[in-house]
Parts: C-alpha cells; structure tokens; sequence
C-alpha cells in the first residue's frame, strides 16, 4: 500500500500556477538576444526567439488566466513545481534553437536547453562558428539563467512564503544568505550584476588585446562571462577558449570560474569583510585540498606522457584544465580529443576527480560538492577515532561553514547519501556508454562530466550521438544539476497523482 | 478544495503530455525546410590514422586525424585544406586563425542551406603576416577556403602548448563573401502572430490580477 497522499485539485493548481510564473520569466529574457538580433539584422533569429518567448509567455498566461491563485504554498508543492519547471524551461528555451536550424531534432535542440539551463555545457550543435550571435547569445544567457537559478528568478520578483523555500531548496540550494529568501534572492542577483560589470569588462581588454575587434570582443566578453561565473562552459567558437590563444583571458576566465565555484554565502560574508571564513570554512579547506591532488596528478601525468615541450605549457594548459574541471565549467584549451590520445590515462584520470567533486554547496556548480566531502570524511574520522579512544572519550562534534554548526548523525547521513547517489548517477551513465560500445574511460570520463554538470569531453557528445545515450546525459544533467530530492519529490507526486491514497 | 480521483490524476499527467507534443509539433512546422547545398563536398582523400602507407611530406590531413594520432604527425610537414574562421589574432610575427576543415568548409555556412553536417572541426594555425585571409568566416559570412602547408607540433611553443600547425605556405584555394541565409518564410509569418496572442494572453491575466 502507498504512503503518498494524492495530491488536491489545489496542489495541482498551485504547482501550475508557479510554474507558470517561471515560464513567463523565462518567455520574457529572451527579448534580450532578441534585441541584440534586432541590431544586428539576424531577422529569422529574431523570429525564433520571439516565438519562443511568446510560446513561454502564452502558456505562462494561461496559467495564470485559469489557474486559482493560492497564497499559501506547501513546501512539497514548492518542490514539485521547482523539479518540473527544470523540464519545462528547457523545453521552452529549445524552441529558438531549434528553428534556428541548426539541430535536425526537437531532442538535439532539447540537449542543448538543457546542457545550458543545468550550466553542464556539453552540445550538440552543428555549425556553432556560423550561428547568429542572437542565437549564440541565447546559448549563453540560459547557462546565466540556470546557474543563478531558474527559481531564484521568480522569487525575486514574485514568491514568498513556505512554497518559496520548497522551491528554493528544490533547486539545489540549502543556504539561506538573508533571514527570508526573496532577501536573499536579490543579494544574489546584485552581486552576480556587480561580477557581471567586472568580469566582462576585464575579458573584454582580454580580448581587445588578443586581437579582436571592439564589438566582437564585448559580446564573446558577455558570452564567456555568462559561462564562465555561471561555470556552463558553453564557447562561442567551435574551439572553446583554445580558440583565443590569450593567456590574459584564460587568468580572467580562471578568476571567474573560481568565484561562480564559490558559494553565494561564502560570497556574502567575504564581503562583510571576513576574510578568515576561507582559513575556517570546511568547504574550502576540503576544496583546497582537493584540487592540489588533483593539479600534481595532472601534472605527473602530464610529465609522464611527454605531451609539453617545457614547464610553462604544461602549467598553463595543466591548469586550466584542472580548474574548469573542478569548477564544473567544462571550458578548454586543448582540443578535446587530446585528452584520450596525448594526455596519457593519469592526466585524464585527475579531470575525472575533479568534476566527480565539483564545487561548493549553494553555488553554480555541480558534482558531490566539498561540503559533502568534508562531512563523509569527518564521520570517517570519527569512526576510527570511536576505536581508538577510550570509551567514555568525548568528541567534538561541531564544523565551520559560514557558521558553526553541530556534526549531527543526520547531518552527516544526508551527506552520505547523496554522495553515493552521485557515484550510481556516474556509474549508471558509464555503464550506458559502454553498453553502447565506447570504450571504459571514455564512457566514465562523459558520463561523469554529464552527471557532474561540467562540459568537457572526449568526444561521444556528437549530432551524431546515440539518442539512449542522449536520452541518459539529458537526465543525469536533470537530476545531477537538482541533486536528486526535488527529482524524487516530482516522481512521487506523478505516482501519487494515480496511485496515491486519500 | 475537492480531491483529485485517479482518473483525474491521468488526465493531468495526459495534458502536460499533449502540451508537450503540441509545442515540439508546432516547432517542427515551424522549422525552415533544407535548401542546396552552396558547394560539393570532397570525399576524403586524405591520409588517415590507419593508413600503411609512408606518405612523403607534406601529408594532406585533416584536424580529426592530427588529434586522433597526434604522435604519428608531430613535428611532420602537413597539408590542410579549411575555411578560415571568426578572428585574425595575436601579435608579432604572425596571426592566429582558426582553420575549419569541417564540410561547411565546402558546403558552405548551415544558415545558406540548412541542411545539418555535423559538428565543426578545426585546427589552430599560425599564418605569416604576408598571407592572411580577407575572408573570416562567421555568422552570413562563408571565409575563405586556404590550403595550408606547415608544421604540426601537438604542443606548439609559439602557443604554450597548444595543439596548432605553424604554416609557411597559404594558398587561397576560393575566396569567401557574405552569403544570403536561405529564408524561415513560416517563421517571419508566425512570430508576429503568436507575438499578437501572448499580448493579448498578458493584458487578460494583467486584467485578472487586479485586485
């Protein structure tokens, strides 16, 4: 017998009301590129988007034209309506894309949406160099849109309440910065436009001085900021950052990759002045460390494979890699290929550790997240410290992360289980990919970059590519961009809607 | 407020259903209808990964081979043959371009034919100040189709370890130009028209709303 309750005629509205209102914010940024588009004379890509924006807007309408309007929301429905819209959006945000002509199918197009929309970055897009730079710009304004939250996005403007933070943690996000989350919404928006002013204007003397015109180094500028703070990894160009040969960018882009990893709490109280949170902060700490195995394991590899010619190549072209990795952007600067024909098994191997790990909790990227890392390993400790100390010992149970907080059993069976739910999510793509006959660590390393939201491949993400396996990075993009709960929350709400008890 | 029945529950699940395949239907109708192609596509006549044969330099390649057996091409004399795309960039003695040797090289840019080839693909190459292209390729702009000689280095030091041909010859094998974008006809009518309904959409809930 279930468990669940089946949910009201009011639960479903709600959840379609909310829904709505997130579609129609969508519907509306797309008038951006449009705009842009307008500018540049690109009519037929002004004409994709303005439908789908009015496709987003209409359906958004009709919601809230039909729809009764709750003002209380339940948590549950918060969820639900948080882990549906990261379905719905892309399928919204596709349209553009596809009419564009660039994707021969609505699923091609759908890929993309969602590689954007989760800030993953893998595409399957044909003729990226000749897109029109509206359409190019879409690409890159949806990984701004996703990796700042699609939620976060409405609740700005509109939501409140118990349903607001139901779908604010169904979006992957625990951290409350501000006592009430619409606050706290807004911080986050605020200092992501204060990044946005920096960072773009810094990569656009980047680009200047690497070569290019003025307009084109603003808008692959805006471009790469919106992938690179949102840690997406889509390029404007085929080669990805490789494309510009401009150490100046790549520092930039490093900058900007390290601060989108960083989450907004760790953000808000560095700009309070309180510098030491990053001495203090468990996440941090864990990150640091993390990422150290993972640059020497590069470079050993690196040295071992005898790929560069000398120890500057190898920093720079080692390091970058290990950074967008680890930060889940997926941006690179070697051809993809290389990774499994020049750079050895060693080299390829630490790529994997880092996206397995990813960034911190509450920021745009994805993977296990060092919080997660830290507390397994702290209850790991406690377990061999419970046997070697007396019986009647007293362990402190405490970890600083932004604040000091209790080490409880819960806290640290929470993390335990998604981070096993993470490792099934990687194994279950890898295992996909082989069955399709790729080989181990070319499966492991797509599966992984898909599941963790990073971007970076080897090259089985093709227009070419199997749709199964199409069909299995769309989900593990879904469900490792919204860490499982909110996925959990929509599959039972669909069971209960038929099977579930009064 | 009532319960929902079972029945009820499908009937909700059906209708994000059929929304769905309404919007993915409409979309497909929507999308602009494949035109010619503006150029042939070579097969390919090029020396590949498995090939026996020890051919003399330069070795006409392609970017896909060079990447998929760096080892057996490094710091060899190469032929690429490629569209010149985006950006002349860098400083001194040379230019960075990005050489698409993909079929849009050939076929032309997807926006002139929509017809779908597949991804790009390309190699970085190092051109001499006294032969670069005038032609970038890019969006409504085909660029200018070069044959490349040169040498291949999966590390090149003049790009800190970037993988990149440093050419010495360039030939300009067909010039390139802006091209006209085979026109979405069906796009340009709807989109003012479902622009027009989600106005109309937007003032009723704008009406609605008001307390």
């Amino acid at each position: 017998m279930t468990l669940l309750f089946r949910p009201s005629a009011k639960d479903v509205a709600t959840v379609g009301f909310l829904m709505s209102r997130i579609l129609m914010a969508v519907g509306g940024t797309m008038l951006i590129p449009a705009v842009l588009g307008v500018v540049l004379g690109e009519v037929d890509a002004v004409a994709a988007l303005l439908i789908g924006a009015s496709t987003a807007v209409a359906v958004g309408c009709c919601g809230e034209i039909w729809l009764p309007r709750h003002h209380e929301v339940r948590w549950s429905d918060g969820m639900v309506a948080s882990g549906l819209s990261w379905l719905a959006v892309p399928l919204v945000g596709a349209i553009p894309l596809f009419l564009s002509g660039h994707f021969p199918q609505f699923l091609d197009a759908y890929f993309d949406a969602m590689s954007a929309f989760t800030t993953a970055g893998l595409s399957v897009v044909n003729d990226v160099d000749h897109l029109p730079e509206s359409i190019n710009l879409w690409r890159h304004l949806m990984q701004f849109l996703g990796g700042q939250g699609l939620v976060l996005l409405v609740l700005t403007f509109f939501a409140g309440g118990g349903g607001a933070v139901g779908m604010y943690a169904g979006e992957a996000r625990e951290d409350k910065i501000l006592p009430n989350v619409r606050r706290t919404a807004r911080f986050i928006w605020r200092a992501s436009l204060i990044y946005f002013a920096i960072g773009a204007a810094a990569l656009s003397l980047a680009l200047l001085h690497a070569g290019m015109d003025p307009g084109g180094a603003v808008l692959h500028a805006v471009n790469l900021f919106f992938a690179a703070f949102d840690t997406g990894g889509f390029s404007p160009r085929s080669a990805s950052v490789g494309y510009y040969h401009s150490a100046a960018t790549e520092a930039v882009l490093m900058v900007l990759m390290v601060a989108g990893a960083v989450s907004f709490a760790v953000h808000y109280v560095l700009w309070q002045g309180r510098g030491k949170e990053l001495r203090q902060n468990i996440e941090a700490r864990v990150l640091a460390v993390t990422f150290s195995l993972a640059m020497a394991m590069a470079a050993v590899g690196l040295v071992r494979s005898d790929v560069y010619p000398n120890t500057v190549s190898l920093l720079r072209r080692g390091l970058f890699q290990v950074l967008s990795a680890h930060t889940g952007t997926g941006f690179a600067t070697v051809p993809g290929t290389l990774f499994s024909t020049g750079w050895g098994v060693l080299a390829p191997g630490a790529l994997v550790l880092a996206m397995t790990i990813g960034g911190m909790s509450g920021s745009t990227t994805g993977g296990i997240k060092g919080i997660r890392i830290g507390l397994v390993g702290k209850l790991l400790t406690f377990a061999v410290q419970r046997t070697l100390l007396p019986r009647n010992a007293h362990q402190a149970t405490a970890y600083h992360h932004t604040r000091p907080r209790e080490f409880s059993p819960q806290v640290a069976g929470a993390a335990t289980t998604i981070l096993l739910l993470f490792l099934a999510l990687y194994l279950a793509g890898t295992v996909v990919g082989l069955f399709y006959g790729y080989p181990l660590e070319e499966a492991l390393f797509e599966s992984t970059s898909a599941a963790a939201t990073v971007g970076l491949s080897v090259g089985i993400t093709s227009p070419s590519m199997e749709t199964g396996l199409q069909i299995t990075y769309v989900l593990q993009m879904f469900i490792g961009r919204l860490e499982f709960i909110s996925v959990f929350a929509l599959i039972g709400y669909s069971f209960a809607l038929v099977k579930g008890r009064l | 407020m009532r319960a929902l029945t079972p029945l009820h529950g499908v009937g909700v699940l059906l209708s994000i259903g059929v929304l769905v395949a309404i919007i993915v239907g409409g979309a497909h109708l929507l999308r602009p209808t494949p035109g010619p192609l503006l150029g042939t596509v070579p097969s390919a006549p090029d020396v590949a990964c498995d090939d026996d044969v020890h051919h003399p330099d330069p070795v006409p390649v392609r970017s896909g081979t060079l990447l998929a057996c760096p080892e057996r091409f490094d710091g060899r004399q190469v032929q690429l043959q490629g569209e010149a795309i985006g950006d002349l960039l860098g400083r001194g003695q040379g230019r960075w371009v990005l050489l698409n040797d993909d079929d849009y090289a050939h076929a032309g840019p997807l926006m002139a034919h929509h017809q779908t080839l597949g991804t790009n693909g390309g190699m970085a190459v190092l051109l001499p100040l006294e032969a670069l292209p005038t032609a970038l390729g890019g969006p409504g702009v085909w660029g200018d189709l070069l044959v490349v000689t040169g040498t291949f280095h999966t590390a090149a030091i003049a790009d800190q370890g970037g993988a990149a041909v440093i050419a010495t010859t360039v030939e300009v094998r067909r010039p390139g130009g802006p091209v006209d974008p085979l026109p979405a006809r069906a796009q340009r009518i709807a989109a003012p028209i479902m622009v027009a309904i989600a106005a109309v959409l937007a003032a009723i809930a704008r009406v609605r709303r008001q307390p």
